[in-house]
């Protein structure tokens, strides 16, 4: 009987085809807002992806996330020394400088100043320049996405001049970084012309990068840290979680992008469930005549799911493959999005609110067939 | 009669049939106790006013409709004996229906209509529809066996109706009204095809019509009258 029931929906082309758009919009809007919401929240740790070498992170204790805020006292360098279990520790600046390009332009960028003698904290992937030419006075670092927002189509060359707050800067290198939620530009430069470029001038000590000692419990070196110094100090994946949290808890991105999940879900729901029921009503004399010849409930039952599960693997496979092609496209022409991918959970979530959508709706379909008076057929 | 002398010569026996619709205040009582014998081999016709309950009496017969009272036997099968479940595999086994609106899925051809009851009863595609082939063939329609409904007259819809009532041999065909949206020449024909098709010794056809026209292939025509049957024992001329 499947192929009945395949032949019954495949023959009302146009409930057919709104069925699967049904599925397959609210399937893209899910996916793809999901895919969004995560991209970009993602991103809020940006930096800390890029920096491995250390495993504890030690900041003021009003600091929840990467993009700092209170800057830490000179002494803490060496009181985080100090600390038993502590093998090295370094500064790291993170700050904010507005740029002004060849064409004057200006632009915002996120500066970030590395031991000047180790260098620690400017991450790995160099596409061009050496870290050497870093410890020049003036000497910066770009990262690729923000050279391409600087420079759009022209190739990487170093040599460039900006002027960062006012003062000359030297571009000698090009590196990758992961996108930073807070700032397109990434700026990458010695601590202590990080210092000079700043606002002010100050001493703006904003992290500590410390490396616990081989075999020691690095939960316990950071408590260890904090009560010592009054600091707080927390594993990588804990500086992480943290910026994610503050991120989910204080801006209007989930909901914002939770609302137009909802709205997905609505609008599917509420398209799906219509025309189902319309194709069931349109279809209804066709299941009385099954009835009436002894077509059992069950294989009625059987054929409405049927029909439902294959528009609504169909739009979901339309749906969420138009999701995959969108963020496709946004890792190649949009710089910000090049961390942006759909995560298998939100695969699978659009997947289970889809079948629920089209067995919910195909049930509530159904029920005017099931209770249908076989005795209909003699009627109309 | 009554249902302890049951006539198990009979296809169909009915005992003190009634049947009521609606509730309460609304409740009106549409068939009267009717009490018919309908031998096979037969064409029987059931004929009446409008409204009289002709399309209500072949659907207790046919078991699609549960009887307020009496009792309803095919070849001696009690029918309220059976669990809804089971009388649908009893329609599906024993019963042929055709329709006055035909009743076809406009997305099958006509073959694929024809083969419904079979894939019904767990037939594999290719067989039924080398059967559907077949029948199609006999009735004269091998022709528009692949055609969808839509692309057909109205007395070959009908046509490819009666091929799906008879395609799992039924032991009772029953029609209600199956010329009634033909023209003329249509019925006439329709009716020679029940007639040859469907009157076989093992076999009982009932007919509910309006149409006098027809009424010269009653082998026996039931008369009935506001939910009564006028004249119970007329054999056909
Ligand atoms: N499901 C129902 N609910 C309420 N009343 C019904 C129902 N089915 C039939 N009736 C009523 O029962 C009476 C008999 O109807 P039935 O359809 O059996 O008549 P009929 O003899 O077949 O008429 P026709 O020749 O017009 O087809 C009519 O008055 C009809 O209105
Ligand atoms: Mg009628």
């Amino acid at each position: 009987m499947s192929w009945i029931a395949l032949k019954m929906l495949f023959g009302d082309r146009a409930k057919y085809a709104g069925l699967i758009f049904g599925v397959a919009f609210s399937a893209l809007l899910i996916s793809q807002q999901s895919a969004f919401c995560v991209g970009l929240i993602n991103t809020t740790p940006g930096l800390l992806y890029d920096i491995r070498e250390p495993d504890l992170w030690v900041m003021d204790a009003r600091v929840n996330t990467i993009d700092g805020g209170a800057s830490l006292p000179d002494t803490a360098l060496a009181r985080v020394h100090g600390v038993p279990g502590i093998a090295w520790a370094a500064p790291l600046f993170k700050g904010v400088v507005t740029l002004i390009g060849q064409d004057q332009s200006q632009q915002t960028a996120s500066l970030i100043g590395v031991d000047d003698s180790t260098l620690l904290g400017l991450p790995r992937e160099r596409l061009l320049g050496s870290a050497d030419d870093l410890r020049r006075s003036g000497a910066i670092f770009i990262d690729e996405a923000g050279y391409r927002l600087l420079w759009p189509g022209e190739p990487l060359r170093i040599g460039r001049v900006l002027e960062l707050n006012d003062r000359r800067a030297v571009l000698v290198g090009v590196l990758r970084s992961s996108p930073q939620f807070t700032s397109s530009i990434a700026i990458f430069t010695q601590y202590r012309n990080a210092v000079q470029f700043a606002p002010g001038g100050r001493n703006r000590l904003s992290f500590l990068l410390a490396r616990t000692r081989s075999g020691s419990d690095v939960r316990a070196v950071a408590a260890s840290v904090s009560q010592r110094t009054g600091l707080k100090a927390l594993t990588h994946d804990e500086f992480i979680r943290s910026t994610i949290d503050f991120f989910i808890r204080t801006t209007p991105i989930p909901a914002s992008f939770g609302f137009v999940v909802v709205l997905g879900v609505i609008v599917g729901a509420v398209i799906i469930g219509l025309t189902f029921s319309l194709f069931i009503r349109d279809h209804l004399p066709q299941f009385a005549a099954m009835k009436a010849i002894g077509v059992s409930n069950a294989t009625i039952i059987g054929m409405v799911l049927l029909q439902g599960l294959l528009v609504g693997f169909i739009g979901y496979a339309f749906g969420v493959g138009l999701t995959a092609f969108t963020l496709d496209l946004g890792r190649q022409y949009i710089p910000d999005f090049r961390s942006f991918f759909l995560p298998w959970p939100i695969v699978i979530g659009t997947a289970v609110i889809e079948i629920f959508m089209v067995i919910t709706a195909g049930f509530i379909a159904l029920r005017r067939v099931l209770v249908a008076d076989p005795a209909m057929v003699f009627r109309t | 009669m009554d249902a302890s002398a049951a006539d198990f010569g009979s296809a169909i026996a009915c005992y003190g049939l009634c049947k009521d619709f609606g509730d309460g205040a609304e409740k009106r009582r549409v068939l009267h106790g009717v009490d018919v014998a309908i031998a096979p081999g037969q064409m029987t016709m059931l004929e009446g006013p409008s409204g009289c309950g002709k399309t209500t009496l072949i659907s207790l017969i046919g078991g699609i409709l549960a009887p307020t009272e009496g009792e309803v036997m095919l070849w001696g099968q009690r029918l309220r004996a059976l669990s809804a479940r089971d009388l649908g595999r009893f329609r599906l086994q024993h019963i042929g229906f055709v329709f006055q609106q035909f009743h076809l899925l406009p997305a099958l051809t006509a073959a694929e209509n024809v083969t419904l009851p079979l894939m019904a009863r767990g037939w594999r595609k290719r067989s039924a529809l080398d059967a559907a082939h077949a029948l199609l063939a006999q009735l004269g329609m091998e022709a528009h066996a692949n055609k969808q409904p839509l692309q057909l007259s109205g007395g070959q819809q009908q046509r490819v109706a009666i091929a799906r009532a008879l395609i799992h041999r039924p032991r009772l065909i029953i029609c209600d009204e199956p010329t009634a949206a033909l023209d003329a020449r249509s019925g006439q024909k329709i009716m020679e095809l029940l007639h040859t098709f469907a009157v076989d010794p093992d076999r009982a056809c009932l007919v509910v019509t309006h149409d006098q026209r027809i009424h010269r292939f009653a082998d026996r025509i039931i008369a009935m009258d506001d939910g009564r049957i006028s004249n119970p024992s007329l054999p056909a001329s």
